[in-house]
């Protein structure tokens, strides 16, 4: 599977982790500051604290970040909690909590792909779209609500590579080379097709209704 | 705002309403061990567990436990009698993770569910307490009964001993007894007198905990056609006969709990001597120690132990060592963790 490897090397052996791969912008403030302390611990981690240890600051952004390429909370936590199932298999040679959380965000993605190739992406999608379904919207105001279902329901009529990487970047605040080692991608690829999804996403919300 | 501002608020208010399952670490836990066994070719089976998990329960005084290590044990009376009393969940309160009879603020109600896992003495019940929504007595037995046949045990060695396809059409009090009326596919299950036994245990255990210890009895109807005879009122069988040997009754698998905190065993044992053990997260034995019941065979007797651990994962094991030739038996473990 393409997102297992990044520029031909195994997903956990990637050499420099980038500061923000710790943790996730607007979910792991706290994790992020006490990655530090954690880094000492995590090399003595058994697989079983590294899950525990990794769910408690992970599993929810994890979920977020399924929700948002699935549009099914439910199956977005299938997909959460097949990655931290398989990074028990893999601990003994990740060994490091941000290698662990690229980890778990390449399963997750990987997840997601499988789970929208089996359900039949496109229609799914559109039919998924209902405001009621998708926004949370009580406190985020009727015309937010509205703007933001405008945009989402544009978002969703994208290409799959280029709503994960419009995800990646603008929910998951990933650096380029981040979004490029979750998505199995190059830099380029990954350039490219932001500027693709952000002119059809531009025409689309701002093509008169 | 730009177009990214916009999609960057959009896709934060719509990741915010993700719900997540509080049970959810639970769930990991539960496939990571059922692909362990699987790797490592272990039966399943041997070591049958009794869970229950309410989530964010912990709730222990810290601080003034004993120290590290220690345990200080108390046996408490039995509540039990050796034939059909009503099992009725024993005092938990101050027991960590132990349910609690009351609804909570979220409207929901801890109840007990009994479940059917393997032991040496053959298949026998176990029992989890579930989150279940509040409500009238019979709406609160019609849910457990639901819960016991459609929902997958916390343990993954756990299983209900119903078929699929089951299911509760209604439940009334009528005359002091529990009226239960089933639909069930034709096709009997491997064990119907356990089944009908973890039903009866389920029903009567809700009716005690919400006051009612005089509904000892519930009467079948429905196309129950498994070859039993249902025209009568049935009784729990006694508890030597279907529930097993040892249970870990508290704190339960996949409980967080604070450093102190009460264990608490439950069982029917040779002259009531249970052991209690605790493994680490690598699986070493922390500590192992005899545990005395309140009571010995026929009856089912109790013991609590304040338990103060370093914070960690720890397995912990009741079990009893066999009169004949001291292996152990019936072990029922739960993996927990210390805050």
């Amino acid at each position: 599977m393409a997102a297992r490897v990044s520029g031909g090397r195994g997903v956990v052996q990637a050499p420099d982790p980038l500061p923000e791969a710790a943790g996730w912008s607007a979910e792991a403030g706290s994790w992020r500051a006490e990655a530090g302390s954690w880094r000492a611990e995590a090399g003595t981690w058994s697989a079983d604290e590294a899950v525990t240890q990794l769910f408690i600051a992970q599993y929810r952004p994890l979920v977020r970040l399924a929700a948002l390429l699935l549009h099914d909370d439910s199956a977005a936590e299938e997909a959460a909690q097949d990655a931290f199932v398989a990074l028990h298999r893999t601990w003994s040679r990740v060994r490091d909590p941000d290698r662990a959380v690229a980890y778990l965000r390449q399963i997750v993605i990987n997840r997601c792909r499988s789970a929208l190739r089996r359900r039949g992406v496109a229609d799914r999608f559109l039919r998924r779209q209902g405001p009621s379904v998708t926004m949370p919207s009580a406190e985020a105001g009727a015309l937010a609500a509205e703007t933001h279902d405008e945009i989402l329901g544009a978002l969703n009529q994208l290409p799959t590579r280029q709503r994960e990487v419009l995800i990646l970047r603008f929910y998951a605040d990933l650096a380029e080379a981040q979004v490029a080692e979750a998505m199995g991608i190059s830099q380029g690829a990954v350039k490219s097709h932001t500027a693709r999804a952000l002119a059809a996403l531009r025409r689309r919300v701002e093509r008169p209704s | 705002m730009s177009l990214e501002d916009r999609l960057q608020a959009a896709l934060e208010v719509r990741a915010a309403g993700t719900r997540t399952s509080p049970d959810a670490l639970v769930t990991i836990r539960g496939r990571v061990r059922r692909s362990s066994r699987r790797r490592r070719g272990v039966l399943a089976g041997a070591s049958a567990l009794a869970v229950a998990v309410v989530a964010g329960a912990a709730a222990v005084a810290l601080g003034s436990g004993p120290s590290v290590g220690t345990v200080a044990t108390s046996s408490t009376p039995s509540s039990l009698t050796p034939s059909s009393a009503p099992v009725s969940p024993p005092p938990t309160s101050d027991s960590g993770p132990a349910p609690s009879a009351r609804p909570s603020d979220r409207g929901l109600s801890s109840e007990p569910v009994y479940l059917v896992a393997s032991t040496s003495d053959g298949d026998r019940l176990y029992r989890e307490y579930h989150q279940l929504p509040g409500g009238e007595l019979t709406e609160r037995i019609a849910a457990a009964i639901t819960e016991m046949i459609d929902k997958a045990p916390l343990d993954p060695d756990y299983r209900t001993g119903w078929p699929s396809g089951a299911g509760v059409r209604s439940v009334s009090i009528e005359a002091g007894v529990v009226v239960v009326d089933l639909t069930v596919p034709p096709t009997p299950p491997a064990d119907p007198d356990l089944a009908v036994q973890q039903l009866i245990y389920t029903v009567t255990a809700v009716a005690a905990q919400a006051g009612r210890r005089d509904l000892t009895q519930v009467r079948l109807v429905g196309d129950l056609g498994w070859g039993l005879d249902t025209s009568e009122p049935l009784p729990r069988a006694a508890h030597l006969d279907v529930l097993a040997p040892v249970w870990l009754a508290s704190p339960q698998e996949g409980a967080v709990v604070g450093r102190t905190f009460t264990v608490e065993v439950q069982g029917t044992v040779f002259e009531a001597a249970a052991v209690l053990r605790v493994r680490d997260g690598a699986g070493a034995v922390f500590d192992e120690r005899p545990v005395q019941l309140s009571a010995g065979p026929p009856s089912r007797g109790l013991a609590s132990l304040e338990l103060t651990l370093p914070p960690g994962l720890y397995t912990l094991e009741a079990f009893y060592r066999s009169p004949n030739d001291g292996s152990e038996q019936a072990i029922d473990d739960h993996a927990i963790t210390v805050r």
